[in-house]
């Protein structure tokens, strides 16, 4: 008897998961009132057959930093612009090599985007085993100009120049955290070149682990984002030594940046800008429609709101803007380079 | 710090419809989560994400504080039932707690779990309301010298859990240690032992290897024993209450306290977590115990220590990612990934601006406890009867299961080829007397020690002196001889005895 | 047959079966690349630890064959067992047939996707489990394929884990 009603309930219970996976559950966008995304100067593209079912965000970082969530926010509010379920997945490891070769492998549909900022970081690195036109960027969504050179308030130096005389005086004395081939391996390279000087870089780890490290001594200047470091510097202790974008970013109007205290990092700079990108070969009229529905989400206001909240600015750049910019981006680094192969710690 | 306002108002937040029926969720399928092993809390939280999204504030940190809580608890089900953690923080428990359901007293196993893990959760929460900001302060003398050293200490624990053979089990725990070694190398980002096999650069996850070693190998050695014709006695399982008595629920509370104190240290520390000091626990209360050859056969001790200092370093974990805005592990990762999400931002001013907040994550944690033990309690014997179900089918959905956990570690299908791999090397070992025990705590601890002492020795320009100047470090490295020193004259004794009553070396010594 | 029982050399083919894992890792060591000259390199942890593998490893050598040679001098080797039919090998080792079993399921979960190879998986463990008097075949059935379903959908569509799509989707 036991055995009977065990097996009706698990046919029952088949039949209904059958019947239930028909339609896909919507996972937590209940914005309803979606803003009227307003007539976007994007011309309309004729009905591509894109997107075919869920779409996969990969993500080729830990849950946590802000590759991961730039690509949850992304994923979340285009569900409404694409009409499928996107879902973040998070790839890491092997430098990138993981989440390139999910990415490499899956056909080039549209179906697969991958979330990156810092593909050229990891191409001219010289561990990643794929090529700079392996993939093809779509589109920036974002923006995140809120890096800044961060010290601790026991520090002798409170801004670039300081900092930069310190150094001249002191030549490889002053520590900065930073991870081999990483934004942060530029951001100490690029203060060097410019300035003039030379750090003592060494291994923290990154995000947090940097943030400890400043706070208890062990290491001298850190590079790091506002929104991390606001805390610490309205309560004193930290201090700001200035921003690493070209500009002045609107979430901190009166930071100065590098540049402003004469040392000209270029006017390039080390803002980050979030983009999807594709697997090279998508055909162009999938790349275009992705790239309107872009445009029209960083219109919204919902998604204008997250970004806030993370210290992003909604921004958007169309295939040909972004790749124009992640091509002069590449040269950026491309150009410190071979300081950054060489390098020893 | 003890502002009973901002107390009553933390519980009111929380104290809503909603509020409770997401603990209660969130608990709930924790524990679940927690209870299969492959599945953790984390990917819970990292499931659970996108529901937070439509919830307030408020709400979500209570559903995640919900799901951490439960599932750090629910692993101890697995372990005790099915001799296979249900996450790493329960490892610890599998030692006396499968034993003790052996036994026939299931019951008490479960019942000891419990109970310890609630005390050990809010002992945490206690030190996270009021003294979190000092503890804070304190976590952050811990550079890379320190976490050096303290990984140094719990290698040490490899020779004292190594059982019978204490060689065989330091050669494991290197084994262990080499496993870890496989993938990107710390600093230089080299790869390492890859072979030219791409995949191998992301190195092995945790979940195969543990899961796969432990729980494949049940799996595999039940198929065998099933077919015995000899049934292993089924006993019935009478629970009264918890399935102890009072008296030795007072003989095991400076047990718990100093676990659930390991468990807060753990926890603040980030980077290192549940599934070390579960261990760490365990091992300090085998060494400082009257009886320390009990440990292992199943008795409360073990349980004890293991399940206060897992549920503890939930609590401690949440001290720095309050106090400072730091994430100790992936959960604390996740929860401020979904904090930030919200527009909060943790940090130092977060307990001065919107100790609010912190008060709502306070009162969800005990909430969460709460949860935890009446659910686990009422589901004590629902769970003991899980056993009755038949095995053939219990143990190939767990398997199913543990694959389904592999996979969602990093979104691979070779993270599931692996647990398949280390399933048979687990087995391959247990068949040549190899404690698989130490295997894991080299692949867990190894990495720190490696990591720590290379970026140790950055900043010292290759000097060893700093860490000779640092009293916390060297405070480890005392612990760490002293480890040393009672294991090897443990073994040696025994030994000596076993080679005077003409048995073999290799079997001197008495069990685990 | 032989006249001693394979068992009697296990410790001893354990032992020699870790020294050459330790020269192995040794010799694999000297292929990692040094890209940035730090004081210690990337490769100097496998070759400190492939060393201590090396020398514990002498270290149970040593015991193994002590033991070996005190179990022959007083006669207490273990005798070799009679000759057996395949299928008494077979179930006398029931457990590592469940893990070639096992071994190809992961392998094929790869190939086939999640769905087809759990639910052929989870029938034929079944079968391993049970003994063919007590055996049904229908309820197994059943199970075999319900269990992997509701899981498979589970988390594909309401976790939006996803599991490998392969053949069957």
């Amino acid at each position: 008897m036991k055995k009977l009603v065990a097996l009706s309930m698990a046919v029952l219970m088949t039949a209904s998961l059958l019947a239930g996976c028909g339609q896909k559950p919507n996972p937590g966008n209940s914005n309803t009132s979606a803003s009227n995304p307003g007539s976007s100067g994007t011309p309309s593209t004729p009905d591509v057959n894109y997107p075919n079912g869920p779409v996969q965000v990969i993500l080729p970082a830990k849950p946590g930093g802000d590759v991961d969530s730039s690509g949850r926010l992304f994923a979340k509010d285009m569900e409404q612009y694409l009409g499928v379920t996107l879902v973040p997945q998070n790839i890491d490891g092997g430098g990138g090599n993981l989440a390139m070769k999910q990415i490499m492998d899956a056909e080039a549909d549209g179906q697969q985007l991958i979330n990156y900022f810092s593909y050229a970081n990891a191409v001219i690195g010289g561990k990643l085993e794929y090529k700079w036109e392996d993939i093809v960027p779509v589109a920036c969504y974002a923006k995140n100009d809120t890096q800044i050179l961060v010290v601790s308030k026991d520090a002798p130096y409170s801004n670039a120049q300081e900092l930069a005389e310190y150094m001249k005086a002191n030549p490889n004395t002053v520590t900065i955290a930073v991870t081999l081939g990483s934004p942060s391996h530029y951001h100490a390279v690029a203060f060097e070149q410019a300035a003039g000087v030379s750090f003592k870089k060494v291994d923290i780890g990154s995000g947090s682990d940097k943030v400890v490290a400043m706070l208890s001594g062990e290491v001298d200047v850190i590079s790091s984002t506002v929104g991390i470091m606001k805390d610490y510097i309205a309560s004193g202790d930290a201090k700001v030594i200035g921003s690493l974008a070209a500009e002045r970013s609107s979430f901190a109007p009166d930071i100065p940046t590098l540049n402003e205290q004469g040392v000209d990092i270029g006017d390039v700079g080390f803002a980050v800008y979030y983009t999807v990108w594709v697997k090279a070969g998508t055909p162009q009229e999938i790349i275009d429609k992705l790239a309107g529905e872009v445009e029209k989400m960083t219109a919204d206001s919902t998604f204008q709101t997250d970004c806030e909240n993370l210290q992003f600015s909604p921004l958007y750049m169309d295939p040909t803007a972004v790749a124009e910019y992640e091509q002069k981006y590449y040269d950026f680094l491309n150009s410190m380079a071979d300081t950054i192969v060489n390098d020893k710690f | 710090m003890f502002n009973f306002a901002m107390i009553a108002e933390g519980f009111t937040s929380v104290l809503t419809p909603a509020g409770l029926f997401y603990i209660a969720l969130g608990t709930f399928v924790g524990i679940i989560f927690g209870a299969v092993p492959g599945l953790s809390g984390a990917v819970a939280i990292a499931l659970f994400i996108p529901v937070t999204y439509t919830l307030e504030p408020h709400v979500s940190i209570a559903l995640i504080m919900g799901l951490m809580m439960g599932g750090v608890s629910g692993g101890l089900i697995s372990a005790v039932l099915l001799n296979i953690p249900g996450t790493a923080a329960s490892f610890g428990t599998t030692f006396d707690g499968h034993p003790m359901a052996d036994r026939g007293e299931a019951g008490k196993a479960l019942g000891t779990g419990i109970v310890y893990s609630f005390i050990g959760g809010l002992l945490s929460m206690f030190s996270l309301v009021l003294i979190a900001p000092a503890l804070a302060k304190f976590a952050l003398k811990f550079g890379s010298w320190e976490y050096f050293c303290i990984a140094v200490f719990a290698l040490t624990m490899v020779a004292s859990l190594s059982g019978k053979n204490m060689v065989k089990g330091l050669i494991s725990g290197c084994m262990g240690f080499v496993i870890a070694m496989v993938g990107i190398a710390p600093v230089d980002f080299t790869p390492r032992f890859t072979f030219g096999i791409l995949e191998l650069q992301g190195g092995f996850a945790l979940i195969s290897v543990l899961t796969g070693s432990f729980a494949l190998g049940e799996v595999m050695k039940n198929a065998k024993k099933s077919r015995d014709p000899v049934k292993p006695k089924v006993a019935t399982y009478k629970i009264k209450g918890f399935g102890f008595t009072m008296k030795e629920f007072f003989t095991q509370l400076p047990n718990c306290i100093r676990s659930s104190l390991i468990g807060i240290g753990v926890g603040i520390l980030p980077g290192i977590g549940a599934s070390t000091s579960n261990l760490i626990a365990y091992s300090v209360a085998k060494d400082s115990s009257k009886y320390p050859e009990r440990f292992g056969t199943g008795i409360m001790d073990g349980i004890c220590a293991s399940e206060s200092a897992n549920n503890a370093t939930v609590g401690g974990a949440m001290i720095p990612l309050l106090a400072l805005g730091i994430p100790g592990d992936v959960a604390t990762a996740l929860l401020l990934g979904a904090l930030t999400l919200q527009g909060i931002q943790p940090g130092p001013l977060l307990f001065v601006n919107n100790a609010g907040l912190v008060y709502t994550v306070f009162a969800s944690m005990i909430i969460a406890n709460v949860c935890m033990i009446l659910m686990m309690y009422g589901g004590m014997r629902g769970f003991v009867r899980i056993l009755s179900v038949s095995k053939s089918v219990l143990m190939p959905t767990i398997m199913i299961l543990c694959c389904v956990g592999a996979f969602s570690n990093n979104n691979r299908a070779f993270d599931i080829i692996m647990l398949g791999v280390f399933g048979i090397y687990g087995m391959l070992l247990q068949k040549f007397d190899f404690p698989v025990t130490p295997l894991i705590i080299g692949y867990i601890v190894g990495p720190i020690a490696e990591q720590n002492l290379r970026r140790a020795l950055i900043l010292s320009d290759g000097s060893i002196l700093p860490m000779f100047q640092s009293p916390i470090a060297l405070f480890f490295l005392l612990l760490a001889a002293v480890s040393v020193y009672l294991s090897v004259r443990k073994t040696l004794r025994a030994r000596r005895e076993a080679m005077a009553a003409g048995r073999l070396a290799a079997e001197g010594e008495e069990d685990i | 047959m032989r006249k001693y029982s394979l068992n009697n050399y296990k410790n001893i083919g354990a032992a020699l079966a870790v020294l050459l894992i330790a020269v192995f890792l040794f010799v694999s060591s000297f292929f990692v690349k040094t890209s940035t000259v730090t004081t210690l390199g990337p490769e100097f942890m496998p070759r400190l630890i492939s060393i201590v593998i090396f020398l514990l490893g002498l270290m149970n050598l040593r015991t193994a064959v002590r033991d070996f040679q005190f179990l022959k001098k007083n006669g207490k080797l273990e005798p070799a067992p009679p000759p057996r039919t395949p299928k008494e090998i077979f179930l006398n080792n029931l457990d590592w047939v469940s893990g070639a079993l096992m071994m190809v399921y992961v392998i094929s979960i790869s190939i086939f996707g999640f769905l087809l190879p759990s639910i052929v998986y989870m029938f034929l463990q079944i079968l391993l489990y049970t003994t063919t008097q007590k055996r049904n075949y229908g309820l197994y059935l059943i199970f075999s394929i319900v269990i992997p379903c509701a899981v498979y959908f589970l988390f594909r569509n309401y976790f939006f884990l996803m599991l490998p799509k392969g053949i069957l989707g």
